[in-house]
């Protein structure tokens, strides 16, 4: 079934469809959210959400006026995203240092135990600095460099100015260069 | 100042987000500023530790994702409904109808109290006398005729009128009464008579020697030609 006929019959209440434009989308949508809220379990929360919203708001999506699919289900998974965390912020932020360094250490690519504490640091102070960005700025700085969209696309799925994107990446960044300052020096990261 | 805009602009060549010229703009100041060099390396820096502590991201148990979505959309096929037949549609036409008509309803009795009456036909005095002299000037010559019914040498004229004229002299005579009891009801009593008159008139039947003087005497009796001739006078 191709992605124009499955949006068609997902239109007219196909569950079956719906679920191919499901497994067609989930990774993309799971890695954004994975990547905003750093947590899987919440990440499968918003893939839900976001999938629910698809097909609730289906029928306003007109295929006829050359919409795409994708930019409009990321747009929705991109809002997901943010909503998700400002119900969460407070649950989040007494549980956010258990939650990371359970992750980290799930998810650890190294087996030098060294070299994995100095890792396990710098995405503690990652998580930590990218806690402390508003729900936009921590959105841009993921759009831009883990799902790396560039500035223009990320305006468009945010509804702003290419100028607002670029301002509200500099204060992400410059946070994140802030945070890391003691550790990266310490380190003397080759280039 | 200068530095600022610069600093910003390393994030976004580091993103490869700079034109050629912007690019080399940039690099030539880096050449000569020490803290932009320094600045320019160490945000590589941070951007290597950020791609080097990158998470592998963990598999999401897709079925429970979708055994949870599949739960929380409705059975029933999805409508597609046009955004005008929506219910807020209707909530949000139906209060606006309510507030208009209330509006004007209370509107109305606020701020033009005595308009109530302008519902009423308005018919100025000059053009109610107008109409009255007018029918006066038509009726007169019938009740002339019946008022001078009997001839000097005592045989019985006939009359010959048109039953039509009469009928709408009545007619007129009844929506002048109607105008005339709000205006002016002193005159009430006299268009009841001309009214008496006109139906005596109207049923009148070939050979009927006796009712023509009968009006005859109706009319001599209330003065009514007297009356009519004062009135249009004034």
């Amino acid at each position: 079934m191709n992605e124009i006929a499955a949006i068609k019959l997902a239109q007219e209440g196909n569950k079956e469809a719906l679920k191919t434009l499901f497994e067609e989308n989930k990774k993309k949508i799971f890695s954004l959210a994975y990547q905003y809220v750093k947590n899987a379990e919440d990440a499968e929360d918003i893939l839900q959400e976001t999938f629910v919203k698809v097909y609730r708001s289906l029928h306003r999506f007109n295929i006829q006026d050359g919409m795409s699919f994708s930019p409009w289900l990321y747009r929705i998974g991109i809002n997901c995203s943010i909503d998700y965390l400002r119900r969460n912020k407070i649950k989040k932020e007494k549980n956010s240092g258990v939650n990371n360094l359970d992750n980290i250490s799930c998810n650890n690519k190294t087996s030098d135990p060294e070299e994995s504490r100095g890792q396990k640091e710098i995405r503690e102070k990652i998580s930590q600095s990218l806690n402390k960005l508003s729900g936009q700025q921590r959105m841009v700085f993921i759009l831009r460099h883990y799902q790396e969209l560039n500035t223009k696309e990320i305006a468009e799925y945010l509804n702003c100015t290419e100028g607002s994107v670029k301002k509200q990446l500099f204060r992400a960044v410059s946070s994140l260069k802030e945070h890391l300052k003691g550790l990266i020096l310490e380190k003397s990261y080759e280039m | 100042m200068k530095c600022k805009k610069f600093k910003e602009k390393i994030i976004l060549h580091l993103y490869g987000e700079l034109n050629e010229k912007e690019g080399a703009e940039l690099e030539n100041h880096i050449k000569k500023c020490t803290e932009c060099s320094q600045d320019f390396l160490y945000t590589k820096k941070v951007f290597k530790a950020l791609d080097d502590a990158k998470e592998e991201e963990p598999e999401a148990d897709w079925k429970k994702c979708w055994q949870g979505i599949d739960t929380h959309i409705p059975e029933k096929p999805h409508r597609q409904r046009s955004p005008f037949l929506s219910p807020q549609w209707v909530y949000a036409a139906a209060i606006l109808l309510i507030v208009f008509v209330l509006g004007a309803i209370f509107g109305r009795y606020l701020f033009f109290p005595a308009q109530e009456s302008s519902l009423q036909p308005v018919i100025s005095q000059n053009s109610m006398d107008l109409a009255l002299k007018e029918y006066f000037e038509e009726i007169k010559p019938i009740l002339i005729e019946y008022a001078n019914y009997t001839s000097s040498n005592g045989e019985e004229t006939t009359i010959v009128l048109d039953k039509e004229v009469v009928n709408n002299l009545l007619i007129q005579n009844f929506l002048l009464k109607d105008i005339i009891t709000k205006t002016n009801p002193s005159l009430v009593p006299f268009m009841e008579d001309l009214d008496i008159v006109l139906r005596e008139v109207s049923n009148l039947k070939r050979g009927d020697i006796q009712t023509p003087s009968l009006i005859k005497e109706l009319i001599h009796e209330r003065e009514i030609l007297f009356k009519m001739e004062i009135l249009q006078k004034i």
